[in-house]
């Protein structure tokens, strides 16, 4: 699977302007609404998922990264964004560090295989220490989109 | 003969028992295949419990699945694997307490993370 199989580009954030976390997570699935990968009228209902998914256990792993992520039954297929956040957000994360990279996934309940898959996408190019610092350090969405996609041609596979 | 030095090694004045070598405890490395049994697979919340309960322990934890060898201690490298229900993984630990590791992460897998049951969970 590739980041191109679910990233909705037109929902990226390449500041998000709040430090906490579910202010944070509600602004990435607000933006999904807005370009139209998620109903508005479900912004709620996925908000309050994916925070009770954190309650059972931070979504934080590693490396200023986290992949806050719901099963909700609103979405057809696998959609997701990413957001970047400069000033970082305290996410409980295992290592203690604070989160500047989120991938936020929103996947149908019967499909637990493509959310695995997504899952081992992001870990598998985030490992690539460059690539990990070249999206950390992108201030447009456009930039990430780029580098997404670079990552998408093996451009960056360790 | 138990005062005969051994061949290789510096003349000592004690006595070197017999069998010196067979017991002496090197380092100690463990490992044992696990099938993944939960439904959902490998995921991020396994991923959490495993680091959190493989932080407990001393020793190096290695999660081999195929030819691929990772670090059981790091949440980014359990992810890479996708290890969706019914792989096989080999756990690895070397160290002083890596017997008592291997047998409790891979009664974590096997008890399916605590996920077993339930159908209609958040993931």
């Amino acid at each position: 699977m590739k980041f191109a199989d679910f990233i909705n580009v037109a929902s990226i954030k390449s500041d998000i302007g709040t430090f906490e976390k579910s202010s944070v997570i509600r602004e990435l699935v607000v933006s999904l609404s807005q370009s139209g990968a998620l109903a508005a009228d479900q912004v709620e209902g996925i908000v309050a998922a994916i925070m009770k998914r954190e309650d059972l256990g931070s979504t934080g792993i590693g490396r200023g990264v986290a992949v806050p992520h719901t099963k909700h039954a609103s979405v057809e297929r696998l959609v997701g964004t990413v957001g970047i956040s400069v000033e970082g957000v305290d996410f409980n994360s295992l290592d203690g560090d604070k989160v500047h990279l989120l991938f936020l996934l929103v996947s149908p309940p019967d499909r637990p295989g493509d959310h695995l898959r997504a899952l081992e996408n992001i870990s598998r190019q985030l490992r690539d220490e460059t690539f990990c610092r070249f999206l950390k350090q992108a201030r447009t969405a456009q930039d990430i989109q780029q580098l997404l996609e670079e990552a998408d041609n093996n451009q960056f596979v360790s | 003969m138990g005062s005969r030095p051994l061949p290789g090694l510096p003349i000592t004045n004690f006595p070197i028992p017999t069998g010196y070598f067979y017991s002496l405890p090197l380092s100690s490395t463990h490992s044992r295949s696990v099938i993944v049994v939960n439904p959902q697979g490998f995921h991020a919340r396994p991923a959490h419990l495993f680091v959190k309960l493989a932080a407990t322990f001393t020793c190096q934890v290695e999660i081999v699945k195929g030819n691929e060898v990772i670090n059981g201690k790091s949440i980014l490298d359990l992810l890479t694997l996708g290890a969706g229900n019914g792989t096989t993984l080999t756990l690895r630990a070397s160290g002083p307490d890596s017997e008592s590791a291997v047998e409790a992460l891979a009664k974590l897998i096997e008890q399916g993370f605590g996920e077993m049951p339930a159908p209609e969970g958040q993931t």
